[in-house]
């Protein structure tokens, strides 16, 4: 008797309610709860994302015209390490995996949580950490003025508060390590019964080739980072020829990290296109392994390339030869991966729903993205464009054109299933529409400026760029305004939004079987998985 | 577009023409093909999908022809490199020293310069390096660029064929003033250049500094 009456407030339960001893913010800083977790990460991102494209919006305009009219050389240095270490620290590394990651690993392979609960709430408390870190360096000896990429002799002499901004870097990688390692283990140990290997999500494989990279590729940062820091305080001669140091060999420890990170920022939202596509084409994936096994591939061939960043560096003609050879068979697997995914839609029953649209604009953008690598990837023309405007132009396409855009997509996909509310659809549509038009508008003048040979990282420029320069920055302002939208949207949803069932989009993975929002523990009973994924039985065979 | 004023910018010219040409035709086949597919299989249209496993062939087929044509690629992109690697033997060298902030081009006879003069008709293998931290000697219209490195002396082949004036940009951000660290290269005829060379005497013409800016940053 006592059990029947418990049911049906325990059917109405979700991870969203507080059911245990603490209250309000404590509640869900202390949860471990991967779902509240990955929420957390949520916020956090997003906040360091506006402040990203604040400082993004503000480098735009001071190219409204040549001069540094409106910040000066220092200044304008400051701005552009300062929105490349957050984007990239901050923001698209954690990206994907912390956040929708922790939410729909688990219930995707049919778990309660992730192996680990207690060390992924330890990663978000060290990504807090390594964050404040890094702001308490801007209030210091004024703003960090080396650029993202922290290269030496340069980081080594600047008078500007660099080791308390690289060790808040390094704080952040022990955050992305120890994500990596709880998911890796998460998907050895914890899929549901049924659920082979070959059964899984493609979402959970394309996180658990990043989770490989992170254990694998971020301790060379953090290592390169001491060295740094060692350097820097105790004049120990590592990098700085002037104590008998080697720059290059900086650059080389660098970019062993820094180039397969491209891969940490990319492979999740390739993992989300998978799932995205065959959902709203309603049929089942074309070539399940081969897209499994390219995301292995582009993590395996990703580690070997990072010499394509020094072509114009100290590296000799041999390793050119080599590390140019495997740029170029890199971009094979990110091709099969676009040709099997087009290929999805043929026959698909196609319902063209904000997601699916996201992705059309990820394939377009992305694509842009990957072919102009093939100008970087090749010596000829790389020597040329290479730390210019095109360079700029590329990685942005890549990165937000094709990571950041499907991390938006994948917000509009799963948001439903979060929080059981629906967005407005129409305004999601606009918003990717003035996004999509004001990215185009930002990003495609930087191809042309840097092949006129515009280089990167100025705070002023030649008058001949000024017309290109000029409606690259009206795009950042288009841009803005579709982010400004979207955002408000999704917010305006979460709290308001129409309520919707269990599986609005008509999915096939487990997190589309349990409730919106889901229990605490994800499933009233573990599921036992018989299908194969994305097994569409209303298809025809 | 950028003036084309040396043998191996024009080659330069024609690899980007040939890469970014395959990239604009894979990119409409792409995109053509994804439009194609929503609109015809749009599910008003198309109300019932089918259920399509993979296709070995095809898998092979879009396996194999990138890994060709990415080869292919590569290989002509390493030709047209490895050919402005070559050094000639009646090439003339000039040391480029970069500091920050600006480039100062010393020649064999031991005379120093801000602007690079250079002969017209000769072959100049520019040795590269730095005196503080990392800079990159960037002549756009020549298609060339070379990292200056502190601690090591790279080289750089240039053919100047067209007299003119060219600029001279850092490429490697390099402190303060990076976006200030300009100068000219200015193409003479020889016998100009021999007398500026051995002489000194300023026979070649004025060339005014390049005003990156309109302002200087503070």
């Amino acid at each position: 008797m006592a059990d029947i009456a418990v049911t049906p407030e325990h059917l109405g339960h979700s991870y969203l309610e507080n059911t245990g001893k603490r209250k309000g913010i404590a509640a869900w800083i202390f949860s471990t709860d991967h779902k509240r977790i990955g929420i957390l990460y949520l916020i956090s991102l997003f906040t360091f994302f506006s402040v990203g494209v604040i400082l993004g919006i503000l480098m735009r305009l001071e190219m409204l015209q040549p001069g540094g009219k409106l910040f000066n050389a220092q200044d304008y240095n400051a701005l552009f390490t300062l929105h490349g270490v957050i984007m990239i620290f901050l923001f698209v590394i954690p990206g994907i995996p912390a956040t929708l990651g922790n939410f729909f690993l688990p219930i995707q392979i049919g778990a309660k949580d992730v192996a680990f609960p207690r060390l992924n709430l330890l990663s978000w408390w060290l990504y807090v950490t390594g964050a404040i870190v890094i702001l308490l360096s801007l209030f210091q000896h004024g703003l960090p003025d080396t650029g993202w990429t922290f290269y030496v002799p340069y980081s080594i002499r600047t008078g500007t508060d660099v080791t308390m901004a690289v060790f808040g870097v390094f704080i952040l990688g022990f955050s992305s390590i120890l994500t990596g390692l709880n998911f890796i283990t998460t998907i050895h140990r914890m899929r549901a019964p049924g659920m082979t290997f070959f059964k899984m999500p493609l979402f959970v494989w394309a996180l658990y080739a990043t989770a490989w990279v992170q254990v694998i590729a971020t301790p060379v940062l953090a290592i390169t980072l001491l060295l740094i820091i060692i350097e820097r305080v105790f004049s120990v001669g590592i990098f700085d020829p002037s104590k008998g140091g080697d720059p290059v060999l900086y650059q080389h420890l660098f970019w062993i990290y820094s180039h397969p990170a491209v891969y940490i920022m990319i492979l999740p939202p390739m993992g989300a296109v998978s799932e995205i596509i065959t959902t709203f084409s309603h049929r089942t994936v074309f070539g399940y392994k081969a897209i499994a096994m390219s995301s292995l591939a582009i993590a395996f061939i990703g580690y070997l390339v990072w010499g394509h960043h020094m072509f114009v560096g100290g590296i000799s003609e041999t390793a050119q030869f080599v590390f140019s050879l495997l740029t170029f068979l890199v971009a094979v697997p990110s091709g099969i991966k676009v040709f099997n995914w087009v290929a999805t839609m043929y026959k698909g029953s196609i319902d063209l729903q904000p997601p699916f649209l996201y992705v059309m604009a990820f394939i377009f953008l992305f694509s842009i993205g990957g072919l102009t690598g093939l100008v970087l990837g090749s010596l000829a023309t790389d020597v040329h464009v290479t730390a210019t405007y095109f360079v700029v132009g590329h990685f942005h396409y890549i990165i937000f054109g094709g990571g950041v855009f499907i991390f938006f997509g994948a917000l509009h996909y799963w948001l439903p299933k979060m929080f059981g509310r629906m967005y407005n659809k129409k305004v999601a549509n606009w918003a990717l529409a003035i996004l999509f038009i004001g990215f185009n508008m930002l990003y495609f003048p930087m191809l042309v400026m840097g092949y006129e040979g515009m280089p990167r990282r100025y705070f002023t420029y030649l008058p001949q760029f000024e017309t290109w320069q000029r409606i690259s920055v009206v795009g950042s302002w288009i841009l803005v305004a579709g982010l400004i939208i979207m955002l408000t949207n999704l917010i305006r949803g979460v709290f308001k939004g129409e309520k919707v069932g269990n599986n609005p989009w008509g999915g096939t993975t487990l997190e589309w079987t349990t409730s919106s929002p889901p229990p605490p523990e994800n499933f009233e009973e573990i599921p036992v998985v018989t299908h194969e994924p994305y097994y569409h039985p209303e298809a025809a065979n | 577009m950028l003036p084309d004023v040396q043998n191996h910018a024009r080659a330069v010219d024609d690899i980007m023409r040939f890469i970014v040409g395959t990239d604009i035709v894979l990119f409409l086949i792409v995109i053509g093909i994804m439009l194609l597919f929503v609109f015809k299989y749009n599910k008003k249209r198309h109300p019932r999908a089918v259920n399509i496993h993979g296709n070995t062939t095809l898998e092979v087929v879009w396996t194999v022809v990138p890994v060709a044509l990415v080869l292919f690629m590569f290989y002509v992109g390493w030709e047209g490199y490895i050919q402005t690697r070559v050094v000639p033997k009646d090439a003339m060298p000039v040391k480029v020293i970069g500091r920050q902030w600006n480039w100062s081009f010393q020649y064999e006879n031991g005379k120093q310069s801000d602007t690079l003069y250079l002969p017209q008709g000769q072959p100049i293998k520019c040795l590269i390096t730095s005196l503080d931290v990392i800079h990159g000697f960037y002549i756009p219209a020549f298609r060339e660029k070379q990292d200056a490195l502190p601690d090591r002396v790279r080289y750089m082949m240039l053919y100047p064929e067209k007299l003119g004036t060219y600029e001279i940009t850092c490429s490697m951000y390099c402190g303060l003033n990076h976006a200030l660290m300009a100068t000219r290269m200015v193409v003479v005829p020889k016998d100009l250049f021999t007398k500026w060379v051995n002489t000194g005497v300023v026979s070649v013409p004025k060339v005014e500094s390049v005003d990156t800016t309109q302002a200087k940053g503070s």
